[in-house]
């Protein structure tokens, strides 16, 4: 069969865990979306407002939201707004009209994942929700990441953080003896206890773990 | 009774007496009387007080004949002057009124009544002579200011007299516009209205305006020009001469004619826009739901989806038709035929056309004072289509078990159809935008131009369309069709019956 366009066939049956919320006044442009969303296999829920999907209770999965700016009532750059201050999770893809390049600028400075423009290929629009959930599978586990690396320094002795702060600022045993007045064999103890209760191998690893939490803690909204 | 102030310069002490005499004998003007015996006292008298006559004698000791008149009347052109003279001085007379004095009298004949008459008409005569002077002055000056040209030709339209503001515009030179060489400077295209209105019987010809690109030397080219005769009848029957006027519309009519290029550029703007807006959400639906078709196309349980998606692109391909279709009507709606119509008939069969719509909805739609009305101008079709947008998007607008209707009223000059609902309403900002093409508040239903194409056939009927609503309570909107006139609904009488 001849396909009118062969980007298609990588997402085909390929299924893309994950859900999309669709937000979208215009009933036949939000029948579509959910159409081709479910057609590689996605998870769609609908809304015709954004007043809807703010009353609705969306579940904290994988996925992605994509929304119209322009619909009446409240449009999607103020829906943007509402859920940037209700520290929404997902990833935010805007649907922008014919000539509303302003309002693509403005929906990117607010913080959208990305923005598509009407009239889009229906693949364009499944590459970029595939990217906003790969997005949001990386923030995901990045989070899972932080949480575990925070429980596992809360498992940690005040003199094994002391002990571990000057690790990964990349002090040797030696200085680290020196500067906490302990033996060596102290330090190797120390070193040894921190490196199993963080689960990792090595002062390399340890350090980007710590790094990867701090990073993520300054990021937090 | 009325003061005449009058001045007699007059050396002879007989002839003073019995003037002074005379004039104190009448009894319906009060003459105060101021008499001298030279011209040189007299002018010392019109230096100092105002008179409305002065009689003149023409042989006083300081000035004879004509030079006392003339001193008078260079002096005091405004003032009546009345000459008095002995028998044989005839000729003296006559050249004193052609100098400027009114009227003359003969010493030898002079009676009271004469004298008296003679006076009251070189007053009256002289405060005509002025008032004609003042208007031809302020005429000329009219003339002067005005940034048109004028100029004027025989009655058969020959110019004879220079026009100099006609020369100095078109660079024609006396001699060419001699007779009918004025013509020249018309454009070739424009001429033939001229001649046939200069060849034209001249009974027949009456003050008219023409369009005319006329030859502008300055700059070179043609520009266009209205230009205004008026004939000049004399006696109330016979054209005396033609004069007219001359003004260069160029660059107003380019103005003009940029606004109107701007404001269709701009329409034309809006509405791609408009139209770009609207197509571009059913292309996006149907092109996603047939991709998602293709998709899924190989899943044998997906037949039901398969289903589902095909609609979805067959609405949204009709909803691109009636866009288009929208737009189509939207272009067209210029000139259309128009008739003498019956009103009646016409809502009738708009009722006729939404009744089942309105069974649909589970609406009800009524005429609720059903009655004959007065002949509109107007097409049918159209006034059916504005009529039968109004009462589908009360229908639209309504709720199960509502019922819309529709009342007429007769004024003067206009039928008023209003539809009334009980829908939803609308708010402030959708009413000001109920006209604008492509406005919707049911963004899949409609096109957004049904009421900007009510708006254009209402206005395009010389009549209008105003709507009111109260959010939550409905929404009001009546049409006005103005009635046929009087004299075209004879006509349209005539023309059936023969």
């Amino acid at each position: 069969m001849n396909r009118p366009s062969s980007e298609t066939e990588s997402t085909r049956g390929a299924s893309l865990p994950g859900t999309v919320y669709v937000v979208d006044d215009d009933a036949q442009v939000r029948r579509s979306i959910e159409q081709l969303g479910r057609s590689v296999g996605l998870e769609v829920s609908v809304f015709a407002s954004a007043d809807e999907f703010l009353k609705n209770n969306w579940d904290d999965v994988t996925g992605c939201l994509v929304t119209d700016v322009r619909m009446p009532g409240m449009n999607g750059l103020e829906l943007q707004r509402r859920l940037a201050d209700s520290a929404f999770p997902l990833p935010i893809v805007v649907i922008t009209g014919f000539a509303e390049v302003p309002m693509a600028v403005q929906a990117l400075k607010a913080g959208a994942f990305d923005f598509i423009q009407k009239p889009f290929r229906p693949q364009a629009l499944v590459e970029v929700i595939q990217r906003a959930i790969e997005l949001d599978k990386t923030r995901r586990m990045q989070r899972k990441q932080v949480s575990e690396i925070r429980e596992r320094l809360k498992t940690l002795s005040p003199r094994e953080r002391e002990v571990l702060m000057l690790l990964v600022e990349g002090s040797t045993t030696k200085r680290i003896a020196s500067r906490l007045s302990i033996s060596l064999t102290t330090v190797d103890f120390h070193r040894n206890n921190i490196l199993r209760k963080m689960e990792v191998d090595n002062p390399v690893e340890l350090t980007r773990a710590v790094d990867l939490c701090e990073l993520t803690g300054n990021k937090t909204r | 009774m009325v003061t005449v102030n009058a001045l007699l310069i007059e050396d002879d002490a007989a002839d003073r007496d019995r003037i002074a005499l005379e004039l104190r004998a009448d009894h319906h003007s009060e003459f105060d009387l101021i008499v001298t015996t030279s011209l040189q006292r007299g002018m010392e008298y019109l230096e100092s007080q105002e008179f409305d006559v002065v009689l003149l004698d023409l042989s006083l000791p300081d000035a004879h004949g004509l030079e006392a008149v003339l001193r008078m009347t260079q002096a005091w052109p405004d003032l009546a002057v009345v000459v008095l003279t002995g028998l044989d001085d005839k000729q003296t007379a006559l050249a004193a009124l052609k100098h400027g004095a009114q009227d003359y009298l003969s010493k030898e004949w002079l009676d009271g009544a004469l004298l008296i008459r003679s006076l009251q008409y070189a007053i009256e005569r002289k405060r005509i002579e002025v008032q004609l002077r003042q208007s031809e002055q302020r005429y000329r000056a009219l003339v002067a200011a005005m940034t048109s040209i004028v100029w004027s030709t025989n009655a058969d339209g020959q110019i004879q007299d220079e026009q100099t503001a006609w020369a100095e515009y078109t660079g024609q030179s006396s001699d060419q516009c001699d007779q009918f060489g004025w013509l020249e400077s018309i454009h070739v295209e424009d001429r033939v209205s001229v001649t046939s209105f200069w060849q034209a019987d001249s009974a027949h010809r009456v003050e008219r305006e023409f369009l005319l690109r006329i030859w502008n030397a300055s700059s070179n080219r043609y520009r266009r020009c209205v230009a205004r005769v008026v004939p000049i009848i004399v006696d109330g029957r016979e054209v005396s001469e033609w004069v007219g006027t001359l003004t260069d519309v160029e660059d107003a009519k380019q103005a003009e004619e940029a606004l109107r290029r701007a404001e269709r550029l701009a329409s034309l703007g809006t509405l791609a826009a408009g139209i770009a807006h609207e197509i571009n959400n059913p292309i996006v639906a149907a092109w996603t739901s047939a991709e998602a078709a293709l998709n899924i196309l190989d899943q044998p349980e997906a037949t039901e989806m398969l289903s589902e998606c095909l609609q979805n692109v067959v609405q949204s391909l009709l909803r691109c038709r009636d866009t288009v279709e929208g737009v189509l009507r939207f272009a067209r709606h210029g000139e259309v035929e128009k008739r003498n119509r019956d009103v009646a008939g016409v809502i009738r069969q708009a009722i006729q056309e939404l009744e089942h719509y309105a069974e649909t909805h589970e609406q009800t739609l009524m005429w609720t004072n059903e009655e004959e009305l007065p002949p509109v101008y107007g097409n049918d079709a159209q006034m059916q289509q504005v009529l039968v947008t109004l009462m589908r998007n009360s229908i639209e607008a309504g709720r199960a078990g509502d019922r819309v209707e529709l009342a007429t009223s007769t004024s003067t000059d206009s039928i008023q159809v209003t539809v009334t609902d009980r829908g939803h309403g609308m708010t402030l900002e959708e009413q000001q935008r109920a006209f604008d093409p492509f406005f919707t508040s049911r963004k899949e239903h409609g096109t957004g131009l049904g009421l900007s194409i009510a708006h254009g056939i209402m206005e395009g009927h010389g009549g209008s369309i105003t709507l009111t609503s109260e959010g939550g309570e409905g929404t009001q909107v009546t049409a006005q069709f103005p009635l046929a006139m009087q004299a075209t609904r004879d006509c349209d009488v005539t023309t059936k019956d023969s």
